[in-house]
């Protein structure tokens, strides 16, 4: 490896870093502003020209608030527990393709590394996303901290499967992990056509892996406060925040790069990485209004529903669906 | 010294210590987090000997699935009383000495045999497509078993754990 | 890259974490520790299943499968030791393996 890809490895992996940091800045003020319009309200609108330094002014006021450490809580498990939610949400992104091959200076990619078992990577890391809620609910030694963890953790391990069964769906298609290779194979047609069934799958699933409403059971206010960081204060729980937009935005890109073609569109000739960059971008970003547009129209489960619905209607059809796109590949090749 | 041999022998050592810390942490919780955290570098040496597909199947299955699984046991059986009771003094020095025996016996045996011996080392990635049609095709009976063994666990593990219902 | 790497040296880190886990499994009480234990043994034995596959077979996927094998196997068998660790929780609100003498006489 000589000294200008290492240069170019940095510096696409401080791009991908900054994207990571500001996303959650972005996106807490677009949610507020968007569940306002859809509630009727204006949503934030005195920090700076129209509301736009309202998250600004929330990150200062999160950084130096007092970092309070319950008495009762496991001081160790406690400190790192934010860590372990923020690694693996970050790690991921390192296999996520942002657009194609592109020519500056010399070939490269608008990725930070073509890994031949990609997606197997981002779904492995999404395992790990487990430790994060269930290291810091039962450090916090509280009650509906405990709760909290105990739903997420089982929430996420049964909703994995189903993610899971739909991706590999995805490679049977593709014919590879690696995430590069599955854009390539949607250059003629977005597997979202062939395979409806296991969009809806993922889909479903993604929301309630990165615990989103409806399926915010693990941090619902209404009955147990905040769940797992309910304990947490200051810059320790702006990483739980942090850790949660990055995910959403991490699962509206893999929508995205699996199903709807990642840089795949129109391109105007002699402008393929710009254009690539824009239509992955406006797909994930399409998909995020998505989950806001959720949030303020769907009520939340029942923890039963949650369950059942996974493993008894989810479950079956992923299963199915796996099933007739192997027949289908059989047939066809 | 490479920077690939650099990693696996740091790997190696966060490992043993992380693999001690499971055994020997009078907090069970801290003993299944540090067992984690030796899943965790067990991947990494995979990944190091080129096992790119089995690296991330044991950080799916063991540190994702099983770490969690058995967390939550503890988190379930917890009766507050510390790990390890009075009665089980005099099995410390015995077990001891039956794992320094079997570390210095097998380690004596890895270290004087001539493993290369007339061998000359693969050392390739092998891809995954190479590594699915040997399990499908060379291996697919195993394969077979070895998901009718998940199945009966499955089933097993609902059928044990149910609470048993009076009206019936 | 991986050839400044001695097979030694990665099986005695097998035999290590092997060793450190049959401690583990003699000297722990509680048991879900002892099941933790038996996790730690069969991921060292998965490192000499790889390690030797790459170095010493012929066909550099056979240890490769047989450690799918056992990733299996120990899914499975930790699924099953909870269930029954969970059931024994119910009945005598302890999992000490001690305190488990319903058999002997």
């Amino acid at each position: 490896m000589d000294l200008v890809s290492t240069l170019a490895l940095l510096a696409k992996g401080l791009v991908v870093l900054l994207i990571f940091l500001a996303a959650p800045l972005i996106f807490v003020l677009a949610e507020r502003k968007i569940l306002g319009r859809i509630q009727s309200r204006r949503g934030p609108n005195r920090v700076g020209p129209l509301g736009l330094f309202q998250t600004v002014a929330d990150g200062i006021k999160l950084g130096t608030k007092e970092d309070i450490i319950p008495p009762a809580a496991d001081r160790v498990v406690f400190w790192v527990a934010p860590l372990f939610m923020v690694i693996p949400a970050i790690a991921a992104w390192s296999v996520i393709p942002f657009g194609p091959m592109v020519e500056i200076g010399r070939e490269t990619g608008l990725w930070i590394t073509n890994l031949n078992v990609g997606i197997l990577f981002v779904l492995a890391l999404g395992s790990l996303n487990t430790y994060g809620p269930v290291m810091s609910g039962w450090s916090s030694n509280s009650k509906y901290a405990h709760f909290g963890a105990l739903r997420s953790g089982a929430q996420i391990i049964s909703y994995e499967l189903t993610l899971g069964l739909a991706v590999l769906a995805v490679v049977v298609y593709a014919g590879s992990f690696s995430l590069i290779d599955i854009v390539e194979s949607q250059r003629h047609m977005w597997l979202v056509a062939p395979q409806f069934l296991g969009f809806l799958i993922f889909i479903v699933s993604g929301v309630a892996e990165t615990n989103r409403a409806p399926f915010d059971l693990p941090e619902a206010e209404t009955e147990i406060v905040a769940g797992y960081f309910v304990e947490y204060t200051g810059i320790r729980f702006a990483m739980f925040f942090i850790a949660e937009y990055a995910n959403m935005f991490l699962m509206s890109m893999l929508v995205t790069v699996l199903y709807l073609g990642g840089w795949n569109g129109f391109t105007i000739p002699g402008l393929e990485g710009v254009s690539g960059v824009v239509w992955t971008m406006a797909k994930a970003l399409t998909l995020m209004f998505g989950y806001f547009w959720l949030r303020a129209t769907l009520p939340r489960l029942r923890y039963d529903q949650l369950m059942s619905f996974c493993w008894k209607i989810l479950l079956p059809l992923g299963v199915l669906n796996l099933l007739v796109a192997s027949v289908l590949r059989m047939v066809w090749s | 010294m490479n920077f690939a041999a650099v990693l696996f022998y740091a790997f190696s050592a966060i490992a043993i210590v992380a693999a001690l810390g499971t055994v020997l942490a009078r907090n069970i919780v801290y003993a299944a987090l540090s067992l984690v955290g030796t899943m965790v570098m067990i991947a990494g040496i995979f990944f190091i000997l080129h096992a790119d597909f089995l690296a991330l199947v044991q950080l799916l299955i063991y540190a994702g699935a099983v770490g969690v699984l058995l967390i939550f046991g503890l988190m379930l059986t917890n009766t507050g009383q510390p790990a390890t009771g009075p009665k089980d003094r005099w099995q410390r020095p015995i077990a001891f000495v039956a794992a320094m025996a079997f570390i210095l016996v097998a380690g004596y045996a890895a270290v004087s045999t001539d493993w290369m011996q007339g061998v000359v080392p693969q050392l390739e990635r092998v891809p995954p497509a190479v590594l699915a049609s040997s399990l499908f095709r060379n291996w697919a009976l195993p394969f077979e078993i070895a998901s009718l063994v998940l199945l009966v666990a499955m089933i097993g593990a609902i059928v044990i754990s149910r609470r048993e219902t009076s009206n019936d | 890259m991986i050839e400044a790497i001695p097979l030694d040296h990665v099986v005695l880190v097998a035999t290590t974490l092997f060793g450190i886990g049959l401690y583990g499994v003699l000297s722990r009480r509680n048991a879900v520790a002892i099941l933790m234990a038996i996790e730690l043994m069969l991921n060292a034995v998965n490192i000499n299943f790889i390690a030797f596959s790459m170095y010493v077979s012929p066909d550099p996927t056979v240890g490769q499968i047989i450690a799918v094998f056992v990733i299996t196997v120990a899914a499975a068998e930790v699924a099953l030791g909870l269930a029954i660790v969970l059931q024994i929780f119910r009945n005598k609100s302890n999992i000490n393996v001690d305190d488990l003498d319903l058999l002997r006489w």
